[in-house]
């Protein structure tokens, strides 16, 4: 079932309740239990995958944890194994071209046609948080197969995170869970704005987005313009959305799990926003493969300067292009995914790069760093990068990104409206979205919100539940990133 | 949990219930009092519609039939119920079983595809157009509950049936009744626009799933009940695609093979124009290639007048 499901809405309370009535040292089967219907409901076929993987990763995190000298050795077939299911799962299309052009003719079986299960890509970066985490010895290994089996198939973060760091939440599935009104009330407060960001703002703005990129030879730049600063609305409120309610979904039981956005739109470079987007993913993109490439190419490259530029420029420059190139492979298998990622990675490098260059400007012009236009400078500018990377992630294909590029810049028009009421909908909830994210931002109020009145707060997830009721879209389908 | 919880607690539902039904009743009032655009039409049907000849359907029903050349020509009052937005067979289904309990038309033309019986899941999204009248015709709970699973406790919100719909609600309560008379009897015709050849090449014959929809047979074969026990003269109408030379329409499928069979088992008139010569390879008479242009539908409806004509002296000459 989907989170955005009446259905969910009938199963979360029922596991609530019978998890607080469950006796603590089985909770942990009453969780892996639920997690197991509710992917079941999904895609009960893939089971067999996650239930395979489970006791051979416990095993191997136990040898793992007990290997001695042998750690190494341990770790790496554990790591190729992970990676060559995933990969099995996640490139059978590019596999099953190969085979055709080998065998010079298609076949009709469906060996190769291999859905990508949902959920597949975190549960096995997770595995991979826990195999790294304990070669650097930094947590034991997990003797309960279990709890093990609890914490990667919890259900509230299976299907699209975050992924969750061992040593932060491995521990959560000993305790007791218990009935607390307080926590309860802040867990739906999340989920009510969860299910705002999911179904006012980015099935809304599907619509007109998917009109739009679907037939993007017919539509003039204007539109493609509008139809891409949508997107980036979409993906964000989509995504959010739902890490929304996998948090307050958790949180109602008793877990607390990573926040995974924080506020992205607002940041002032592209650094910040890789640390406000997908934090779970981009800190494990940082921490398991840019910083030991780092690392590595440090040990490789001699202290001095190549070409005129340091060597410290040239490893960010190189470790960079190749940590986003693999994040851009694994969003998908089209080239224009492998052009997101490695945009972003030149991005960053640009700005690491011209980091001096930049401040010497800011000093010739007088420019503070705390000044509010600067900031609503550097705002605009990166979400203005950031969408032009989006287009690629967005397109069929790199030839299409190139062309919806090449229109935004030169072809100009009449904007596609569509049917008014979708559009003046999917602009009430970008206005509304961004305005409850710049009180965020730029004063101390937090979400959940809070009111000394009981009534005012009361009234402000009144209005979020209504607007829900009166234009939220019931029948959007699925969460984007189901399919990474 | 103490007692000031519950009473938070009580409070909150409490006003949820209140503020849902508040703003059910007046967007239920505002939305039964619009004086143009497709609710308003379909309200109209429902409620005031005494027209000899009813014409139903999705866009194609409702740009390509002329109601006054319909009306000049056989001397009949006619309105077009038809409806944009891409129905299926649902609506008309619903039209049709609301309209027979309040009076019996004479003619109702049925604008449908046979092809279109073929599962599609948006389809039983569009049932939302439906939503309003959940609480007014109880006959329809069963259609209209087939929407999702879960619509009928949706629908105990007084809000959710106007759901997505607000914009439009208040848009056409302050539109004047001169914008209602200009859609000419439910009939809104398309633009003197026609198909290019860029156009042609970026919108090839589409072809769906090849799933049959039982609920749609199911339908299909109630209209044809209903209007048998009526007394009410069917006919079953396929309008003008275009074809270019080169292209065939797909072949039969096996969706559109039993419809077909519904349709000559219960001896229903189909007149079908869907490949017929005179309109199929002509550019000039359509907008899109489902969509008959302004000159598209004059022609096609005066076919439909003649054929009309001709079953009703071919009935008339039964009887006597």
């Amino acid at each position: 079932m989907l989170f955005n499901s009446v259905s969910y809405l009938v199963f979360l309370p029922f596991v609530t309740i019978i998890l607080f009535l469950v006796p603590g040292k089985f909770q942990w089967l009453w969780i892996l239990a639920s997690s197991t219907v509710f992917y079941y409901m999904l895609l009960p076929q893939y089971l067999v995958v996650f239930f395979a993987l489970i006791p051979l990763n416990y095993y191997l995190g136990l040898r793992i944890g007990n290997a001695g000298m042998n750690k190494q050795k341990v770790f790496n077939i554990a790591l190729v194994i992970n990676l060559v299911v995933l990969a099995l799962f996640k490139y059978s299309g590019i596999l099953d071209s190969l085979f055709d052009s080998i065998l010079s003719h298609p076949r009709s079986d469906t060996f190769w046609r291999i859905i990508l299960p949902i959920g597949l890509s975190y549960f096995i970066f997770t595995i991979l948080s826990y195999l790294i985490e304990l070669k650097r010895g930094t947590i034991p290994p997990e003797k309960h197969i279990g709890i093990f089996a609890a914490y990667l198939m919890f259900f509230p973060k299976i299907l699209q995170g975050p992924i969750e760091r061992p040593g932060k939440i491995i521990q959560q599935f000993r305790g007791d869970k218990h009935f607390d009104y307080d926590r309860i009330v802040e867990g739906l407060k999340i989920m009510l704005w969860g299910y705002f960001k999911k179904l006012v703002v980015a099935d809304r703005l599907a619509i007109y987005v998917n009109a739009v990129y679907g037939n993007a030879d017919q539509h003039n730049g204007s539109t493609l313009s509008v139809a891409t600063f949508f997107y980036a609305f979409q993906i964000y409120a989509d995504f959010s959305g739902y890490t929304d309610i996998a948090i307050g979904s958790a949180k109602i039981m008793g877990f607390e799990l990573t926040n995974n956005f924080k506020r992205p739109y607002f940041s002032t470079s592209i650094k910040e926003f890789w640390n406000r987007w997908h934090i779970s993913f981009s800190s494990w993109l940082r921490d398991y493969l840019f910083l030991p490439l780092a690392y590595y190419f440090s040990g490789k490259m001699k202290d001095e300067k190549y070409l005129g530029i340091e060597t410290e420029k040239w490893i960010f420059l190189f470790s960079s292009l190749i940590t986003f190139a693999i994040c851009g492979i694994w969003h998908g298998e089209g080239m224009n995914f492998l052009v997101w990622g490695l945009l972003f990675g030149f991005y960053l490098s640009y700005s690491n790069w011209t980091a001096g260059i930049s401040k010497n400007l800011r000093k010739i012009f007088h420019i503070s760093k705390k000044s509010a236009y600067y900031t609503a400078y550097k705002i605009i500018l990166t979400f203005l990068l950031v969408c032009i990377a989006f287009v690629f992630f967005r397109a069929n294909d790199l030839d299409d990104a190139f062309i919806i590029l090449r229109k935004i810049v030169l072809s100009r028009g009449e904007i596609f409206i569509g049917e008014w009421q979708q559009f003046i909908f999917g602009i009430c909830g970008i206005i509304i979205l961004i305005a409850a994210e710049a009180i965020q931002e730029f004063s101390k109020v937090t979400l959940p919100y809070k009111s000394r009145f009981w009534l005012k707060e009361q009234f402000v997830y009144l209005s979020l539940l209504f607007l829900i009721i009166f234009i939220g879209v019931f029948d959007g389908g699925q969460f984007i990133y189901f399919k990474f | 949990m103490n007692r000031l919880r519950f009473f938070q607690i009580f409070v909150f539902i409490l006003l949820i219930v209140s503020i849902d039904q508040v703003i059910g009743r007046v967007t239920r009032h505002l939305y039964f009092s619009q004086k143009a655009g497709q609710n308003y039409s379909l309200n109209y049907v429902f409620t005031e519609c005494r027209s000899q000849i009813l014409i139903f359907g999705n866009s194609r029903a409702q740009h390509h039939y002329d109601t006054h050349l319909l009306s000049d020509s056989l001397k009949m009052s006619c309105y077009n119920a038809g409806q944009d937005g891409g129905h299926s067979i649902f609506l008309p289904y619903a039209q049709i079983q609301v309209i027979l309990r309040r009076y019996a038309p004479e003619i109702i033309i049925l604008e449908f595809d046979p092809n279109s019986v073929k599962f599609h899941s948006e389809d039983y999204d569009k049932l939302s157009v439906l939503l309003p009248y959940y609480s007014v015709y109880q006959y329809l709970h069963p259609l209209i509950e087939m929407r999702s699973p879960f619509e009928k406790e949706k629908l105990l919100s007084a809000s959710y049936p106007f759901n997505s719909n607000i914009v439009n609600i208040i848009r056409y309560n302050t539109k004047s009744h001169a914008a209602r008379k200009k859609d000419m009897n439910g009939y809104i015709p398309m633009d003197n626009r026609t198909l290019n050849m860029t156009y042609l090449r970026n919108y090839p014959v589409q072809t769906l799933g090849n799933s049959v929809d039982p609920n749609k047979l199911k339908a299909l074969k109630d209209i044809i009940q209903l209007c048998k026990d009526h007394h009410v003269l069917l006919l079953i109408v396929n309008s003008p695609k275009f074809y270019f030379s080169g292209e065939t329409p797909n072949s039969v499928s096996s969706p559109e093979k039993q419809a077909m069979d519904i349709i000559h088992q219960e001896k229903t008139i189909f007149l079908d124009f869907s490949n017929d010569a005179a309109f199929a390879k002509r550019m000039d008479l359509f907008a899109d290639r489902i969509h008959l242009n302004l000159k598209g539908a004059m022609l096609f409806t005066q076919e439909v007048a003649a054929m009309v004509k001709s079953v009703k002296k071919t009935i008339s000459k039964k009887e006597m």
